[in-house]
């Protein structure tokens, strides 16, 4: 299955945010967004989940126009993980992860004993037993994107959109949630996020897109997209690139900013 | 549900029927519960006699219609509160606040002077309460930033609803000074002391039609507390779902209106005292929210009609419980407004 946009521009009212938007994704692989704040990656992630309609341009599911199917049509293809929020009911860990039922269910129907053991189920999978019956909002920063993730799996999506999975989450959460993404793609789901750290691209991403002033500047494998030319125009730092190899083996590149960081006195 | 708190649902259902028979004993004329036993039974069982006693008259005509209007009201305006403050995601609305409630009395008042049948003002009630929400939303969603949104929508509310008050009061300076204008101030004041039988015939249809949208969509309530752009990517019609919640609200408040005039802050004191029992799920704060709201509006509607020689207006009584209680919810809201 493969989400694509095509010259799609988008924003609000008649004030364009990005412009001629050409992006895919297909199941089994993960796709990093990269820009400055303020590049338009937000805005165009909204028009791809029909929070905003698209100025011009294309969206399409294996060539289906998208633009017109209707709520539970959308949301039973394409899942979505907002930025961490502030949650304001305490609603228990489960029934978080049960509102992903919504798009399965009736429109006068509240979730039945299978939609709580397949929420029940997902809950266990992810590790998460022990914190079904807190409250949503008395748990981690951590654990809430875990749960948010969880959601997004009862939810049945194949395709799923996550905005800065990382952000306000410390180093260790930061790198589970990053390979748990890993093992979507994996089991086959289609995962497109934005991400501020390139070394998060290079270390879960398939293919990368850069995207400057509203528009993409480029798609491809993140070693081929991710260059220190690259990084210098879409943040303004002068970066190297470094080869390694870590502990378990595997290569990897990672961004180092070359700015002097001794103080002279 | 196994997570459904039945004990507690049950236990406030238990509450509201014992608090409703409680009430039957109490009034100016006095009952004893034997006296009121045998009237309820001879009444219920169709009297043999012909002339029906005292007790009787006092029980069916006055006390029954009375206790089951305060009950409907009650039930009513906290379920309302509820629903709203889900669906605008603000602990701090509730019908009165957003305007609806001024907007139905302007309603009621153009259709008490301009002399429609009871039907009539209640549609004319639910008219204006949801044109009087519609602008309270328009206008705070054009002003709202972030951070400030929940104060911002109470404040439109507060404008809107002083708007639709003064409209009240220029129809009380042209109505009929001799028959129109005491029945507008009358009504007004909040009381159900001229509560009859054929009030709780047009109450009920409102009502029902009211709260049975908001029970079958009870659990999408839920997903669209979480904002709307999740509720959106989860498969909610956010709007549509909106649409159906505060029209089916705004009904029951309009109906409300209309019977016992302005009775306020009810629906925003009973929803919260309703989550910090059952938690914040609308599977069970909505029949609790009206358990709830039944039986607090019974107990004060008790004080109203026996703590003094003159029947106090039962909106003094809410208002002197509710406001302070709102000053204490903006005292805590910027911690977070669950408890």
């Amino acid at each position: 299955m493969k989400l694509q946009c095509h010259n799609l521009t988008c924003g609000y009212g008649t004030r364009a945010v990005t412009h001629d938007a050409t992006l895919e994704v297909s199941t089994g692989e993960v796709v990093c967004l990269l820009g400055p704040n303020g590049s338009g990656k937000t805005t165009l992630f909204k028009t791809l989940l029909g929070f905003l309609r698209p100025m011009s341009g294309t969206i399409t599911i294996d060539g289906a126009d998208i633009t017109r199917w209707t709520r539970p049509q959308l949301a039973r293809e394409i899942a979505y993980v907002p930025q961490m929020h502030t949650p304001s009911f305490p609603f228990r860990v489960l029934d978080v992860v049960m509102m992903g039922r919504s798009a399965h269910l009736g429109p006068f129907t509240s979730p039945t004993r299978h939609d709580e053991e397949i929420s029940d189920a997902a809950v266990r999978d992810a590790g998460m037993a022990h914190l079904r019956e807190k409250p949503y909002t008395e748990i981690s920063g951590g654990e809430r994107q875990m749960v948010l993730i969880t959601r997004a799996m009862v939810q049945e999506a194949r395709l799923l959109i996550m905005d800065e999975p990382t952000a306000n989450l410390d180093y260790g959460n930061q790198m589970r949630v990053l390979s748990h993404i890993r093992q979507l793609a994996q089991r086959g789901m289609g995962v497109l996020m934005t991400t501020h750290f390139p070394n998060h691209a290079f270390m879960c991403a398939d293919r990368c897109a850069l995207m400057h002033q509203g528009r993409i500047e480029a798609t491809g494998r993140p070693e081929d997209v991710i260059t220190e030319d690259s990084l210098q125009q879409l943040y303004g730092v002068p970066t190297s690139i470094h080869h390694l190899r870590n502990d378990t083996g595997s290569e990897m590149r990672v961004c180092v900013p070359s700015m002097d960081w001794k103080i002279t006195p | 549900m196994k997570s459904h708190p039945w004990g507690v649902t049950t236990l406030l259902a238990a509450v509201l029927v014992a608090t409703a028979f409680l009430s039957l004993l109490l009034g100016r004329y006095p009952m004893s519960l034997s006296e009121v036993l045998g009237a309820l039974s001879s009444g219920f069982t169709g009297s043999e006699r012909d002339a029906h006693s005292a007790a009787e008259t006092v029980l069916f005509n006055v006390r029954l219609p009375r206790i089951i209007v305060a009950t409907f009201v009650g039930a009513a305006l906290a379920a309302s509160g509820a629903a709203y403050q889900g669906i605008f995601k603000n602990p701090m609305v509730s019908p009165d606040l957003l305007g609806a409630s001024a907007g139905a009395s302007f309603g009621v008042a153009l259709g008490i002077m301009l002399g429609f049948p009871m039907i009539g003002i209640q549609l004319a009630a639910f008219a204006t309460g949801l044109l009087a929400v519609g602008i309270t939303v328009a206008i705070s969603a054009r002003l709202a930033r972030d951070q400030d949104s929940i104060l911002v929508m109470v404040l439109s509310g507060i404008v809107v609803g002083s708007i639709f008050m003064s409209f009240v009061t220029l129809i009380k300076s042209v109505a009929d000074p001799y028959s129109k204008l005491p029945a507008i101030t009358f009504w007004l004041m909040g009381s159900l002391s001229g509560v009859t039988s054929a009030d709780v015939g047009l109450l009920v249809l409102p009502m029902v039609i009211g709260i049975v949208p908001l029970f079958l969509l009870r659990w999408r309530m839920n997903v669209l507390s979480l904002g709307d752009e999740e509720a959106l990517a989860l498969g909610i019609n956010t709007t549509r779902l909106r649409l159906i919640v505060v029209a089916s609200s705004t009904l029951m408040i309009a109906a409300s209106v209309s019977v016992s005039g302005v009775v306020g802050w009810v629906g925003l004191v009973i929803p919260h005292f309703a989550r910090l029992l059952v938690g914040p799920d609308y599977r069970a704060l909505l029949p609790a929210s009206l358990l709830i709201g039944g039986t607090y509006l019974l107990l004060v509607d008790d004080v109203a009609r026996s703590a003094t020689a003159t029947e106090i207006p039962l909106g003094v009584l809410t208002s002197l419980i509710g406001a302070p209680f709102f000053v204490y919810l903006l005292a805590r809201v910027k911690r977070g407004w669950w408890a």
